[in-house]
């Protein structure tokens, strides 16, 4: 090995090191340095050597056993399973929650199964049918159309405001910051809650920033390419599995969660008024992939 | 999906030869057991990518338990664009990268004795293979959790990066870069399992300093 090879290698310390070595096994170098990188490789015997260690390693790893679940995790899972299925008996929002009680049986092995599972069956179908529509329904295509106003049907009449805090919630703070949430939209459409007009892809009326609880820049308009009003709207109809405009959010804020970059969206809980559901999604949220991060369902504050 | 396996003739279906979606569908649609169904099938997978991930028991555990609650409340929001097991996957991931971060913020848990590896759980486990798979879960451990999860579902659970790229939410370059850091990393640490193992020449410990990092996600 000579000093032009170490350099040729692109690494000071004569060799290659294992991070440039794994990054060629992944084909991730750049051309010239992957080229530079082989040609050391196949005149020195130490990196021939660590690679094939990175392959024997990666080898090692896909032999491992499989592992089962310890029997008290899954207990405790099952436990916690049951008990959030006793407290919410409903998992589902919208028009699946018409699904009467005698359906929710295991109907599979019922003796009521054949009506049980027709029940489920229609209640999909209308879901569905729901979703369907809501896919064809025009001015789903923000990015073909990116300066357009939505022309004023029934679903785009129904927009509301966001607020863009920037705040980063995690699951852990998430109930904590519903009050917050819910508060700031009240101060910014006191008359109206949440309903504001909105024709022009801006969110009409600035509301208070979250810096209640943490230090956030002022709530601003949502900036059209994170996240369209219109394509808010699309969002909360597929998360709900309601038509477009059917279900007003009590407040929907972008910022991140646990460090990407999402949206938060309060909606009330159907048929559950001391309730409220928080979805949490990514911000290209839309009708046909909600980019679901989060859900949490929680008392409805005040 | 509405209709197929509970037309015919009912009385003969087990939960268990329904596909996920159906299950997934089932839940959504009002059935209390179907969720339950679809975790079983699928909780041990996803119990080792929480272990793997998180190197913890315990904090595997509160991660699958968070994610699974999270999956059955949110399963409205499911549809169709990707495999339910992908879907599953990117919840308890989500679920033990949240974790991670909060424990990161608090004193290092010293590296006990992992109880899962002494559980006689499987009979036909052999002891060297436990002491293999305790040595891997410590190494792991050491890891940025962002490495430790690609590493796990790519090189342990053998999901395809596209795959990978998905259940993490990143690009399938970031993926590959980071099994790649990951690997580094572990072939030191695990240099004395691999028969060939023999890093005295190569030399240089991979530094995160040295990672040219295309990927700035920390805050």
């Amino acid at each position: 090995m000579t000093a032009g090879d170490a350099r040729r290698a692109g690494v000071g310390s004569g060799h290659p090191d294992l991070d440039t070595l794994a990054e060629l096994q992944e084909g991730l170098l750049a051309r010239d340095e992957q080229r530079r990188v082989r040609r050391h490789v196949a005149t020195c015997a130490a990196c021939s050597d660590a690679l094939g260690t990175l392959e024997a390693t990666q080898a090692l790893l896909a032999a491992l056993p499989p592992v089962t679940v310890p029997d008290d995790v899954a207990a405790r899972l099952d436990a916690a399973l049951a008990e959030v299925r006793t407290s919410e008996p409903a998992p589902v929002l919208g028009a699946a929650t018409v699904v009467p009680a005698p359906a929710r049986r295991r109907w599979w092995r019922s003796s009521g199964l054949a009506s049980g599972a027709a029940a489920a069956a229609v209640v999909l179908f209308v879901t569905a049918v729901v979703a369907n529509a809501a896919l064809r329904a025009p001015h789903r295509h923000p990015a073909t159309s990116p300066g357009a106003t939505p022309a004023p049907t029934p679903s785009a009449a129904a927009t509301f405001a966001a607020t863009s805090s920037g705040r980063n919630y995690t699951a852990a703070t998430l109930a904590a910051d519903v009050p917050v949430l819910l508060g700031a939209s009240a101060a910014a459409a006191p008359s109206a809650p949440n309903r504001t007009t909105d024709t022009g892809g801006q969110t009409s009326g600035s509301g208070p920033s979250l810096s209640a609880r943490a230090p956030a820049p002022p709530a601003v308009p949502a900036p059209e390419a994170l996240m369209r009003p219109q394509r808010l709207v699309d969002c909360v109809a597929a998360l709900t599995g309601r038509p477009a405009g059917a279900v007003t959010p009590l407040a929907a804020d972008l910022g991140s969660f646990q460090g990407k970059p999402a949206a938060v969206i309060v909606l009330p809980t159907a048929n559950r008024p001391a309730l409220v559901d928080v979805w949490v999604v990514g911000r290209g949220c839309n009708a046909s992939d909600q980019e679901f991060i989060y859900f949490l369902r929680t008392t409805r504050p005040g | 999906m509405t209709d197929a396996p509970h037309g015919a003739s009912p009385a003969d279906h087990d939960p268990a030869d329904l596909p996920d979606a159906e299950l997934l569908a089932a839940h959504v649609a009002g059935d209390t057991e179907a969720f339950a169904v679809l975790v079983r099938r699928h909780r041990d997978r996803l119990w080792a990518v929480a272990l793997r991930t998180l190197g913890d028991p315990d904090d595997a555990a509160d991660a699958l338990q968070d994610a699974l609650v999270s999956a059955y409340r949110g399963a409205a929001s499911y549809r169709a664009q990707a495999a339910v097991t992908t879907w599953l996957h990117r919840i308890v991931v989500n679920a033990c990268l949240d974790l991670a971060r909060r424990r990161q913020a608090r004193p290092t848990r010293p590296l006990a004795d992992d109880p899962a590896a002494d559980d006689p759980a499987d009979p036909h486990d052999r002891f060297a293979e436990r002491e293999t798979a305790r040595e891997v879960l410590d190494a792991l451990r050491t890891l940025p959790a962002e490495q430790a999860a690609a590493v796990v579902l790519v090189d342990i659970e053998g999901h395809r990066v596209d795959e990978a790229a998905e259940i993490l939410g990143v690009a399938a370059g970031t993926v590959k870069s980071r099994c790649a850091r990951g690997r580094a990393r572990l072939a030191v640490l695990l240099a004395h399992l691999s028969t060939t193992g023999n890093l005295s020449a190569a030399g240089t410990v991979p530094s995160p300093a040295h990672a040219r990092s295309e990927e700035v996600e920390r805050p």
